[in-house]
């Protein structure tokens, strides 16, 4: 016994993945062929059991927990809600507190011997200052002779620097690049404009 | 549809927090249900689902509005759920490990990755052998499978999102079919 030829056509007839003239062909053929009809009963089972297979819903807590991944923004906005509540009831908490203890009597010697000691401290360390403050200036009114000193064994220095501009050529050398480099500063300097002009001084380096 | 799901990613793009919850909410259980019917767990279903959206979200600026949107979402979705596969089956592991100091090895267990028994008997009866006869198929058969069967996703369409040749396609989903012929004819006998 051989199989019908048309067996391997059931899956395509049932897709809707036959041309119209070859589906209406197998139609016709499969109302004369049991062998074809039982392997569409058959698939047919398949194709219900395959179209009818459940969708799932993972709920809102996945929504929230991808909502929460994709928009930093939001738990950040959550994150600053919590630290805000919790400071606002911390505050509230510490004032309650602090009235009701700044209320009994025996906080007010408590407080006045804390005030005074504090008093006495703020006054101690104002004389430090002002004492500190009077002891540099002293120190630097002596300062200035040192600098002076300082100034007497720089000045062969600067003679023997200042020489080769008494010479006419290397006068005029040092002065004409000193003058070509503030040409050049210049130059460099960004103004308004275009951004080619902007960046011609990149352009030099690049040079 | 489509104009509708148009109107919702402009409105992601132009940065309108709801319209990432529409979105999410509009797609999340189809893909839930494509990466749970892979992976066969409700934690790895999950991880999957959320880093499709997260990549979708990224590469949205980048997305061609003149597509279907749930068709490139689902390709996201369908090759995350083959790499989780990959990662799950060749993580590399050594089988012995050796103590500090010492030459000797010993062996080491290695956790089951499958169902447990718990998990299978906890399904209804229905979406049990519905499932059953999914979960039956080789991985790389049920993808195809499911896009086509769950998805409704044209051959080509597979293809493209799964980067086969259309051959190959056709004739997994035909293989995959005749399986699930034989699996419930020896059910019903």
């Amino acid at each position: 016994m051989t199989a019908c030829r048309y067996l391997g056509s059931v899956q395509a007839y049932l897709d809707g993945d036959l041309p119209p003239d070859e589906a209406r062909a197998f139609r016709d053929h499969l109302a004369g062929c049991l062998d074809c009809a039982a392997e569409r009963g058959a698939y047919a089972l398949v194709f219900a059991s395959l179209d009818g297979a459940p969708i799932w819903d993972p709920g809102p807590a996945l929504t929230e927990r991808i909502l929460d991944r994709v928009l930093p923004s939001r738990l950040r906005r959550r994150v600053v809600t919590v630290v805000g509540w919790c400071y606002t009831a911390l505050s509230a908490v510490s004032t309650y507190g602090f009235v009701s203890w700044i209320a009994r009597p025996a906080s007010h010697a408590w407080l006045a011997a804390r005030l005074g000691e504090a008093y006495l401290s703020l006054v101690q360390a104002s004389l430090f200052v002002v004492h500190s403050l009077v002891f540099s200036w002293f120190r630097l009114l002596d300062g200035w002779g040192a600098v002076g000193a300082l100034a007497e064994r720089l000045a062969p220095i600067l003679r023997a620097l200042a020489l080769p501009l008494s010479q006419p050529v290397l006068a005029a050398v040092l002065w004409t690049a000193a003058g070509v480099c503030g040409l050049l500063l210049w130059w460099m300097c960004p103004r308004r404009g275009s951004a080619a002009d902007e960046v011609r001084h990149v352009g030099l380096f690049a040079l | 549809m489509n104009g509708e799901v148009e109107g919702i990613v402009r409105r992601c793009l132009a940065g309108d927090e709801r319209a990432y919850r529409e979105l999410v909410e509009r797609y999340q259980s189809r893909v839930y249900s494509l990466a749970l019917r892979m992976l066969g767990r409700v934690e790895d279903a999950e991880d999957v689902t959320q880093e499709t959206f997260i990549r979708v979200f990224r590469a949205l600026d980048r997305y061609d509005l003149s597509r279907p949107f749930g068709a490139w979402l689902m390709t996201i979705a369908s090759r995350l759920c083959i790499d989780h596969i990959r990662r799950r089956r060749f993580t590399p592991i050594s089988l012995t490990q050796r103590e500090p100091g010492s030459d000797e090895e010993y062996s080491i267990d290695v956790p089951d990755p499958g169902l447990r028994p718990d998990e299978w008997v906890s399904e209804a009866e229905e979406e049990r052998r519905s499932k059953e006869l999914i979960d039956s198929l080789p991985p790389h058969y049920r993808i195809v499978v499911l896009l086509r069967h769950q998805e409704q996703r044209s051959y080509e369409e597979i293809a493209a999102a799964l980067s086969l040749p259309l051959g190959t396609v056709k004739a997994r989903i035909h293989r995959a079919r005749a399986l699930l012929k034989e699996r419930i004819e020896r059910m019903r006998s």
